[in-house]
């Protein structure tokens, strides 16, 4: 059964990711939406073929995902499955798609959020119970023989694309791929192209062709699809969003903090751990063990944000004690790699078994623009069923700028995390910095930190070599307000970075001993 | 037991002592929670560190001992790192930390494609200095080899020798043991156990499942 998922999963939707995803959300942190393209046409006309054409031009473009219409066929009664196993089932019908699935998850797609593919067995003829999950793309190419005749779905392409070709070549390539691949009778292949295939061309494909914004032919089509593909990138550059410059002028003259940052209770204890962060003096053995210490109070204070309910028990004396407990099943840890992760010790200090995931949020090279490389969401989070309900605690060691913050939130917020139920957490926080735009964008969202310090300034160093040169396309670090790389296409000497002031300088860098 | 003689010449096996099997048995079995995993792989992998710490040079050391007396010792010769690949090989770092008290780390992602089985660098960041160090790579389970031998060519094209690599997993296959050995013959592997083989979506089986997973989420 999982062979036969993966085989398919090869064969029809594909996610193809070549570099870091950026920003896909404005200023307001309102997603924007990737660009849906719809390939229609009869069956084996070459839309697949199409889409792969797009694709390989698309170079530039950092994620894409090709989604088949056959993933949407509907759950049969034991009755079709049965017809269908005989090859007397209609699946060339509108009918036989679940078309209220295929556009509510679509729909999804457009409002930029995580979604799982249902994943059809054409060996069963049912619905898989593995889905596949699917989130980040930019580019979404959507295809099979009937996607654009339902209007619903229509709504929601941005560009609608029909492949024409020859009917006795579409029937020559049926008769292969269904003998071939799917193991078919010719027989049986040809009765059902008359019975099914055919007429369903003639009457909902075909007549599906006059929606289409452009005719592409099946073979020989070059020049058309680079049509598209200009077309394409133009939209793509209408929909690329510039956040960083705004991010670090956003905020207010005045050094006020926002409603949304709380500063955990000072303490003498807490006041001497931030002493010893804050010294430049400090050994690194020191400082790690007073970063495990203070991300460990920090997590502490997360208490008293969770829900909680009261629980009685009775005491070993046999009296009665009406005491309070945790009120949620669903609590985890999303870590903005590398400084994030300094508050992974700490948290499990406290949260002992806590579900840690972590998404690389790195500087793009010449524009310092912020990108996605990588997550690894926890299972509440990725799991539609559960996001909704789970409780997310974001780790950053600081928050400067705020743009990798921003980032990580919207990707949470794109898994149906609700803001109310998202806490970030930071040693230290710039009070003119990134925290501002984040309450303005995300207003449910608190802010827990040991402290806030008043500057926030740009200045420039070095290049050390122990920075990778070797990772293409990004050789900058990763953005959390302090630094980015330097805009030049030699190897630069010097790059520029935000420092909080008076701070603690590049966090990640002493705890790791990188520096 | 057969797989001893089998090892490459550059792998070796902590010894099979029913403390690791009975910890082994923990972590493999999937209704293990993920607090009693974390518990019982931290003590596998503290195991596996100071093993690992075994076959790094030593040179004779002389010292005196409160008493007065002199006393013939020995200390480890050069300077040493950690190099976690992400996301597993985090898991690695606190036993690494417990050992080596101030040990710089450094970190590498690759993932792997789906589509073409490439693995691709996505992130490194390494201390200035690991040509002149030796590396403790981390990553908890070698199957195909594919990210580690990645993450190797980072290190060797910033300057490490590949003999002063020492590749630490707590489980790992024949399969990636024999391609680590004929790429990289003269780095050390220290593997917690050899499982019987990769099935055909290039898992180890037995194997415990993805250790990521169930260390992190």
């Amino acid at each position: 059964m999982l062979e036969l998922l993966n085989q398919q999963q090869k064969l029809k939707n594909q996610f193809i990711k070549t570099d870091g995803v950026r920003a896909w959300y404005d200023m307001s942190g309102s997603p924007v939406e990737p660009f849906i393209i719809g390939i229609g046409g009869g069956t084996a006309s070459g839309k697949t073929f199409v889409a792969h054409e797009i694709v390989k031009r698309l170079k530039n473009v950092q994620s894409i995902a090709i989604i088949s219409q056959d993933s949407f066929y509907g759950e049969r009664t034991p009755e079709e499955i049965e017809l269908a196993h005989k090859n007397m089932y209609d699946f060339d019908s509108p009918q036989a798609i679940d078309m209220s699935l295929f556009t509510s998850v679509l729909h999804d797609i457009k409002k930029c959020r995580a979604v799982q593919l249902p994943n059809y067995s054409f060996v069963t003829h049912s619905r898989l119970p593995q889905s596949t999950y699917l989130y980040g793309a930019r580019v979404v190419i959507v295809e099979g023989i009937l996607v654009l005749t339902d209007p619903a779905l229509r709504d929601l392409f941005d560009m609608k694309v029909f492949v024409q070709c020859d009917s006795d070549v579409m029937l020559a390539r049926r008769i292969k791929r269904d003998v071939v691949e799917r193991g078919r009778d010719v027989d049986g292949v040809l009765n059902q192209f008359l019975k099914w295939v055919k007429p369903s061309f003639e009457n909902f494909v075909l007549p599906s062709s006059r929606h289409a914004d452009i005719i592409v032919p099946g073979a020989a089509n070059s020049v058309a699809v680079d049509l598209i593909v200009t077309h394409l990138k133009q939209q793509l550059t209408q929909r690329s969003r510039f956040l960083r410059k705004a991010l670090s002028t956003a905020s207010p003259s005045c050094s006020d903090l926002p409603p949304n940052v709380k500063i955990i209770e000072q303490t003498a204890t807490r006041n001497a751990l931030l002493t010893i962060l804050r010294d430049l003096g400090t050994s690194r053995t020191r400082f790690v063990e007073t970063v495990d210490r203070l991300a460990a109070h920090i997590a502490q204070e997360v208490f008293t944000f969770l829900p909680h309910r009261s629980r009685t028990v009775t005491t070993p004396v046999s009296a009665e004690y009406e005491g309070k407990k945790l009120d949620t099943d669903n609590l985890c840890a999303v870590s903005i790699q590398r400084s994030g992760s300094l508050f992974n010790h700490g948290l499990r200090r406290i949260f002992p078994a806590v579900a840690l995931g972590s998404v690389l949020i790195q500087h793009d090279d010449a524009s310092g623009e912020p990108a996605l490389y990588h997550h690894s969401l926890p299972q509440s989070v990725k799991d539609p069923k559960t996001s909704s309900q789970t409780w997310v605690l974001i780790t950053d060691a600081q928050i400067g700028t705020g743009a990798a913050a921003f980032m990580a939130i919207r990707v949470l917020l794109d898994h149906g995390v609700q803001e109310k139920h998202i806490i970030f957490l930071s040693f230290l926080v710039a009070r003119r910095g990134g925290v501002h735009a984040i309450n303005s964008a995300f207003p449910d969202i608190k802010i827990l930190t040991a402290a806030a310090d008043p500057l926030l300034r740009e200045v420039e160093v070095p290049i050390s070599h122990g920075d990778s040169a070797q990772v293409p396309h990004h050789q900058g670090e990763k953005v959390d307000g302090r630094r980015t790389s330097v805009i030049s296409l030699e190897q630069p000497a010097r790059k520029k970075y935000w420092q909080i002031v008076p701070g603690m300088g590049n966090v990640g860098d002493r705890y790791y001993g990188t520096n | 037991m057969s797989t001893s003689e089998n090892l490459p010449p550059n792998a070796y096996r902590l010894p099979r002592s029913n403390q690791l099997e009975g910890l082994m048995t923990i972590i493999r079995d999937k209704n293990t929670s993920r607090g009693e995993f974390i518990f019982y792989s931290d003590r596998i992998i503290r195991l596996l560190v100071e093993e690992g710490l075994n076959h790094l040079p030593t040179l004779p050391k002389q010292i005196t001992t409160e008493t007065g007396e002199d006393y013939d010792g020995v200390g480890f010769e050069g300077k040493v790192c950690g190099v976690s690949i992400l996301r597993a090989g985090e898991a690695m770092e606190s036993a690494l930390r417990e050992c080596l008290r101030s040990v710089r780390i450094g970190k590498v992602l690759v993932q792997r494609n789906e589509e073409t089985g490439e693995a691709r660098l996505y992130y490194a960041k390494l201390p200035e200095d690991i040509h002149e160090r030796f590396v403790l790579l981390l990553d908890p389970m070698l199957a195909t080899g594919g990210s580690a031998i990645r993450a190797i060519e980072v290190l060797l094209s910033k300057g490490v020798k590949q003999d002063k690599i020492v590749f630490l997993n707590v489980l790992s296959a024949p399969e990636g043991l024999k391609v680590m050995y004929e790429k990289y013959p003269k780095m050390k592997i220290v593997t917690g156990w050899v499982d019987r083989k990769l099935d055909e979506r290039n898992y180890i089986v037995p194997g415990l499942g993805d250790f990521g997973d169930r260390y992190f989420a």
